[in-house]
């Protein structure tokens, strides 16, 4: 990808080593904050309406632990990055990203997340081309936007990178 | 115009132009742009004397997707997915108000077969925006549940929508002439026992939620809005229905075949949060009677008029009013002669109706603030565009 | 249908408009001289601001302001053009406060001065932004033939109606005056 100016500097993340580094708790430890990640209410433009629908009855992200939807990111684990991001947006998606305590995680959902999505046009002025410009992103999820399996499936990829395994059945291809 | 040493800024510029009053009592806050109403990505600068809010200012921007520069450098044919994100919750009715507008320059006669099919999407599509707003509304105001039932209903309309245009929520499903593609052989039955499911649930809301005491109290007699200042403000949609204004772009310009179908347009004259919420609540009501009537008669035919592979329309300017969800979508569109656009300016209903907050918040306590903004239904994007 | 309030208003041109085409009823010619008045004339008979929008012409910034009643095929559109290098016109957000979001809009994208208006910096673009997004490049602007339809053209004297094809000073495009139906698309 071609360097670009965000129109600020991108954030450098330092992670502190545990007290006590018992891999056998360790492992322990991972697979309990895989089982129960607070995401973060950051829905910004359509992939919101997405991430709000994985929340509600029909797909549910709470049955694989993703409960707790907290405004505050300084009791999140997770970002999830739902929309475009553009330059005046993008000092406040670095500072709440900084303001999120580690191991927190980053999930960038939907096109315009990744690489600017359908307004990534030659010469234009506002708009970044995918978060991972101004913060480090773990999970892209594409789509436009995607669907709410493909964001289940995206927070399974979460869990994997914590945990080390999938925990969850994979769907048979063409199953409805 | 005033300029600003960047050097010399406390914080953003936002921030340094809203200064605080005279008296020291009062309390600067800053609500946004990520905060958990699901609005968007809206900020507002609120200066409190306790909990009431002296001065309100919002800061919009944060979702600014230039969409009126990408119409100039796109073709006709290829801004239309453009449309379906403006506002990705009605997002039929800015397909239609930007088909109509360059239908209206060229002087297409869509046929029937698709004016019938595009009434049933945008109804369909306008009761699952009223369903999100109601959802989302009652969780600004701390009810969990319905949103959950609302995205229920919601789910079954985006199943049909799916099956006839293939997205789940930003369509593009029109086309210059018509609509992109016929819709299912089961369409018409799938409809009409969504709305017959979604009549049998309405008595039910009404019952929990609408007579509900403290949804009553919490927007009974808030932010109460005048004719005149809405007239002003060029607020349109259920916000001015909710101050008595009987006014409603599908029976003032009717467009498609809207003239051919009985419907009520649903007023209440309070003008206060409560008014504008049964205006949408009932207006749940006219898109099912509208959906029933229209999908019982839906002649057969071809879906789109034929268009010129290289689509260069005259010269000259259209524009067209569509009712959406939010209240009067107008696109204006400029044409050169050209396969491109010369200007297409779009009119957002939010736009204006935002532009009211600062007014009607002045005076209220913030947790009412919080109501006000979430009965002028709201969806940034289409704002910042 | 050229509603009578319009003669009030000291307007250059007034010219009425086929709404099936263009969606609006009237489209009066302007200064910014006389706009402010017009505006109040409007307000007067009850007419609801819809929007403030501008383009950028070859003969300037054209401000287009399109008002409609409550009821009815009513919309108008008052339209002005400034220049390029002092783009300045009175701000009518003392009659419509609603013009103020507009007009800072307008402001954003292409730099034009609203003198009276209470608040005029960036509503849209990020504070620290460099310049106004849709003005166009000298070689890509076009003027008021090139873009209005031809009626309004020789209503307002820029078009000679004996002459199908207007004498544009830069008539590069050929007139597809066909586009209409044409062509079968595979």
């Amino acid at each position: 990808m071609a360097p670009q100016d965000p129109g600020c500097l991108a954030t450098v993340s330092t992670v502190d080593q545990p007290l006590v580094a018992v891999p056998a708790v360790q492992k322990l430890v991972d697979i309990c904050r895989a089982m129960s990640i607070w995401p973060m209410t950051f829905g910004i433009a359509c992939c919101a309406i997405e991430m709000m629908g994985v929340g509600m009855a029909r797909f549910d992200m709470a049955r694989f632990g993703f409960e707790v939807f907290r405004p505050s990111p300084r009791q999140c684990d997770l970002m999830i990055v739902a929309g475009t991001v553009n330059k005046k947006l993008a000092p406040v998606v670095k500072r709440l990203y900084e303001q999120m305590p580690a191991p927190r995680f980053v999930m960038a959902l939907g096109n315009c997340a990744i690489s600017g999505g359908p307004f990534a046009i030659e010469g234009q002025y506002n708009v970044l081309i995918g978060v991972d410009t101004i913060i480090p992103v773990d999970i892209y999820v594409p789509g436009c936007p995607p669907r709410p399996e493909a964001v289940l499936e995206g927070l399974f990829a979460i869990q994997e990178k914590v945990t080390g395994r999938r925990w969850w059945p994979e769907p048979e291809v063409g199953q409805l | 115009m005033q300029t600003f040493d960047p050097s010399t800024m406390r914080g953003d510029i936002s921030s340094i132009r809203f200064e605080p009053g005279s008296t020291q009592d009062k309390m600067i806050l800053n609500m946004g742009p990520q905060h958990p109403s699901a609005h968007g990505v809206l900020r507002i600068m609120l200066e409190l004397d306790g909990e009431y809010i002296i001065r309100a200012e919002p800061v919009i921007g944060y979702i600014h997707r230039m969409h009126e520069w990408i119409a100039e450098q796109k073709t006709y044919l290829q801004f239309m997915p453009n449309m379906g994100r403006v506002d990705y919750l009605h997002a039929m009715a800015w397909n239609w108000a930007y088909a109509g507008a360059v239908e209206r320059l060229v002087g297409i006669q869509v046929p029937e077969r698709a004016e019938y099919i595009r009434v049933v999407v945008t109804e369909l599509n306008r009761i699952s925006s009223h369903l999100v707003w109601w959802g989302a509304y009652l969780l600004d105001l701390g009810a969990f549940t319905p949103v959950m039932y609302a995205f229920d209903d919601r789910e079954q309309i985006l199943d049909i929508l799916q099956a006839v245009t293939g997205s789940r929520l930003t369509y593009s499903y029109f086309t210059i002439g018509g609509v992109y593609e016929d819709v299912p052989a089961d369409f018409s039955k799938r409809c009409t026992e969504f709305v017959k499911r979604l009549r049998s649930r309405l008595p039910m809301y009404r019952d929990l939620v609408t007579d509900n005491m403290i949804l009553r109290g919490r927007c009974e007699g808030i932010g109460e809005l005048s004719v005149d200042v809405a007239r002003r403000y060029g607020a349109t949609g259920p916000v001015l229905r909710g101050s008595g204004v009987d006014s409603d772009t599908r029976k003032s310009e009717p467009y498609g075949v809207y003239n051919r179908f009985e419907f009520r347009i649903p007023t209440y004259t309070e003008g206060d949060a409560m008014a504008r919420y049964r205006v949408r609540l009932d207006e749940l009501e006219t898109s099912c009677d509208i959906i029933e009537q229209a999908v019982s008669s839906l002649p057969e035919g071809p879906v789109s008029a034929k268009v010129a592979r290289v689509f260069k329309p005259p010269k000259g300017e259209a524009s067209m009013a569509v009712e959406g969800a939010r209240g009067k979508i107008i696109v204006h569109v400029r044409s050169d002669g050209g396969p491109k656009p010369y200007r297409v300016k779009l009119r957002a209903p939010g736009f204006s109706n935002m532009s009211l907050f600062a007014e009607l918040a002045r005076g209220t306590m913030l947790s009412d603030a919080v109501s006000i903004l979430g009965s002028l239904d709201l969806v940034i994007p289409e704002i910042d565009r | 249908m050229i509603p009578e309030c319009l003669a009030a208003m000291g307007a250059t041109h007034v010219v009425a408009m086929n709404y099936a085409a263009t969606g609006v009823v009237a489209s009066v010619s302007l200064t910014p001289e006389t706009i402010l008045n017009a505006v109040e004339v409007l307000d007067k008979e009850g007419y609801l601001l819809e929007d403030v929008s501008a383009s950028d012409l070859k003969e300037g910034f054209e401000i287009a302001y399109h008002f409609s009643l409550f009821e009815g095929k009513s919309r108008l559109v008052l339209r002005l053009i400034v220049s390029h290098d002092a783009p300045t016109v009175p701000s009518i957000s003392r009659v419509y406060p609603g013009a103020d979001w507009h007009e800072r809009e307008c402001f954003d994208f292409f730099g034009i001065d609203f003198t009276g208006h209470p608040n005029l910096h960036y509503l849209l673009l990020p504070e620290d932004f460099e310049g106004h997004p849709l003005v166009k490049a000298e070689k890509a602007r076009k003027g008021l033939v090139d873009v209005m339809p031809q009626t309004w053209l020789v209503a307002v004297g820029l078009a000679n109606p004996e002459v199908p094809k207007p004498e544009a000073p830069k008539a590069e495009k050929p007139e597809p005056q066909n586009a209409i139906v044409a062509g079968v698309k595979e």
